[in-house]
């Protein structure tokens, strides 16, 4: 599956039970709402896993904090599993930023991110 | 179709050109079509046809095969080829008698009739009225085609303004173009004032002027009352016309102002013409009505959130604040940023913070935060338990307001500060030695989880202390990070904090699509 707007892209792969959500592009409120719908149908599905994989995002703003932060309180009341794969300043920092870089099991490699889950 | 009007009438005169080498066969000819109301241009040789041509309009060619120079064959050939003149008609006439081979070459070469001599007056004007007839519904329809393409462009243009004066220019601009004429647009901008925009002639700047309500309110009593729907009108020149126009009148909603669109009724003699002037007309009244209720509900949104922010900032000898705060552009929703200082026997609470979202609902929940977060304070709670407190507070009642706050004690006597911050952009603290953040990154509220203690710092005199919403720093395209150092590298430690406020808005506030708040206080 894959979504497509003007700023973002978003497109998702499953191994084994554990889904992997790629976003690319720029996260603010005028292009969340394509990664919002991906991530909300797949945690309906209740794979093991959730790996967000924000390593392409070039820009976080508030509305992308926002979606990390209900995916990691779904993700906990259902308990699945959940890792974010971000290199970019322009993620680390926001996240160093407001605080939130503690709350997320943020890794460098999806395959390590996976695995993780997969264990 | 007005092309299809002409069958019906008289030979309507037109501009026709006769080339033909001999005087005495030309002048007959040109006689005949003369007698009939044409108006005749006569030329001997294929080099002046082409030549007059290319200077004047016509709107036939009666041409002679055999000229001294070019061939009548050639002659027309070039014609067609000329995207200037490849729609007009042309006849042939030939003074020798022709093979069905050479009337064919004549046809084929893009001939509309072929004539031979000697020819009957009667089938020369039939032929020539023949050939005009279909020119002309060739014309009309070209015509009518190319300005519906332009009513399309002009209507693209005005749903895509974004504030009155913008949407009367488009209008303007599209009926001048449309009908290649002078245009004027009355639009209400209250309910005592009217905008006129007017366009002398086409390609002229728009010239847009502000007038009593009297001629629209008249105008639209007399012609609409308080209906909905449109009306056409002819004015006659007066002051207020500057010339015979035809008005049109719209009205898409009961109680809203119409809006009139008028161009010289010379501009729109068909009735094609007037319908266009007409969708014109309607797609401007739709587009005021968008731009009506959409700036009603920005300015009332703009209202509720002024309403919730402080409406003086407290004023304390030593240590004197500024503030500014910018909503976002007209084309974006509001924010949630807010700011908050208050006297607390003697201690300044000063808070900058931001709610997530942009909407009414978020300017809303900024304002329960901000009454929250003085409510804990006259409590005696310091930065750290309000910060705990607010948390609680909006995991309870506001699940999804996620908030970034920085919150600060500041005691002006003993110059320190108890600082707090959960999410929030550091605040920059400036002296002699330099701008530095204080990086001390609690997570934002909304979240639940544990914080860490606040921080206590001394404030020399001198220390200058900002405080700002990420409006201010954070673009599209540019790193974060990039933007705050190149802030931080422009501070000096004795800028006027008045004067700091206005360069940064000056510098970073321009056009921005997120609303920006600033805070900045001096120890002195």
């Amino acid at each position: 599956m894959s979504t497509d707007s003007a700023l973002v892209s978003v497109s998702t792969s499953h191994t084994e039970d554990i889904t992997v959500v790629h976003v690319a592009g720029e996260l603010d409120m005028s292009s969340i709402e394509a990664l919002d719908a991906a991530v909300g149908a797949e945690l309906a599905a209740r794979p093991r896993g959730v790996v967000i994989d924000m390593r392409e995002v070039r820009f976080c703003g508030s509305s992308g904090l926002r979606v990390l932060l209900q995916t990691r309180e779904q993700a906990n009341s259902r308990q699945m599993g959940l890792r974010v794969v971000a290199t970019s300043p322009a993620v680390l920092h926001v996240l160093e930023i407001s605080g939130l870089a503690a709350l997320f099991e943020l890794r460098d490699s999806v395959p390590t991110a996976v695995a993780e889950l997969a264990a | 179709m007005s092309g299809l009007e002409f069958v019906h009438e008289p030979a309507v005169p037109a501009r026709i050109l006769v080339v033909d080498d001999s005087e005495a066969s030309r002048y007959i000819t040109a006689r005949w079509l003369r007698r009939s109301g044409h108006e005749v241009t006569e030329v001997d040789t294929g080099a002046r046809a082409l030549s007059v041509l290319r200077h004047q309009p016509f709107d036939l060619v009666l041409l002679d095969v055999r000229l001294p120079d070019i061939s009548g064959f050639e002659v027309c050939g070039r014609i067609k080829a000329d995207p200037a003149t490849a729609a007009l008609p042309v006849i042939h006439i030939s003074a020798t008698f022709v093979e069905p081979d050479d009337r064919a070459h004549g046809l084929t070469q893009g001939a509309d009739g072929y004539l031979t001599e000697p020819v009957d007056p009667n089938v020369l004007l039939a032929t020539v009225e023949s050939a005009l007839r279909y020119y002309r519904a060739r014309v009309a329809a070209e015509r009518l085609a190319h300005r519906l393409n332009q009513l399309t462009e002009a209507s693209l243009t005005i749903y895509q303004a974004q504030s009155f004066p913008m949407l009367i220019k488009a209008v303007a601009g599209g009926a001048s173009t449309m009908f290649d004429s002078a245009a004027t647009v009355l639009i209400a901008a209250s309910e005592r004032e009217i905008r006129r925009a007017v366009i002398t002639e086409p390609g002229q700047p728009v010239a847009i002027r502000t007038e009593p309500a009297a001629l629209l309110d008249h105008l639209a009593a007399a012609r609409l009352g308080n209906r909905v729907g449109s009306s056409i009108t002819t004015m006659t020149r007066s002051e207020d016309w500057p010339d015979d126009m035809t008005v049109i009148m719209t009205r898409t909603k009961p109680d809203n102002p119409p809006i009139c669109v008028a161009v010289p009724t010379t501009a729109v003699a068909s009735k094609e013409d007037r319908n266009l002037l007409l969708q014109l007309g309607q797609a401007s009244a739709l587009a005021a009505d968008g731009l009506r209720a959409y700036t009603e509900e920005h300015s009332l949104a703009l209202t509720l959130q002024r309403s919730l922010l402080p409406g003086d900032v407290p004023h304390h000898p030593r240590l004197p604040v500024a503030v500014r705060y910018l909503p976002a552009s007209m084309t974006a929703e509001i924010g949630g940023d807010f700011y908050e200082v208050t006297n607390l026997d003697g201690k300044l609470l000063v808070a900058i913070g931001d709610v997530n979202g942009h909407s009414i609902e978020a300017a809303a929940i900024m304002g329960e935060v901000r009454h929250a977060l003085r409510a804990y304070a006259i409590e005696g709670h310091g930065p750290a338990e309000i910060i705990e407190r607010l948390d609680a507070m909006l995991r309870r009642f506001h699940p999804a307001g996620y908030t970034t706050l920085c919150l600060l004690l500041v005691d002006p006597v003993a110059r320190t500060v108890t600082m707090a911050n959960a999410g929030h952009i550091p605040p920059m603290l400036i002296d002699q030695d330099g701008a530095r953040y204080v990086e001390s990154h609690g997570p934002l509220l909304g979240i639940g989880v544990d914080r860490p203690a606040a921080v206590e710092m001394s404030l020399p005199a001198g220390t200058t202390v900002m405080l700002m919403t990420d409006g201010l720093v954070e673009r599209r395209g540019v790193p974060l990070g990039d933007d705050m150092e190149r802030l931080r590298a422009s501070m000096t430690h004795d800028e006027d904090i008045e004067a700091l406020c206005d360069r940064l808005l000056h510098t970073y506030g321009r056009n921005k699509e997120d609303d920006i708040a600033l805070l900045v206080f001096r120890v002195v």
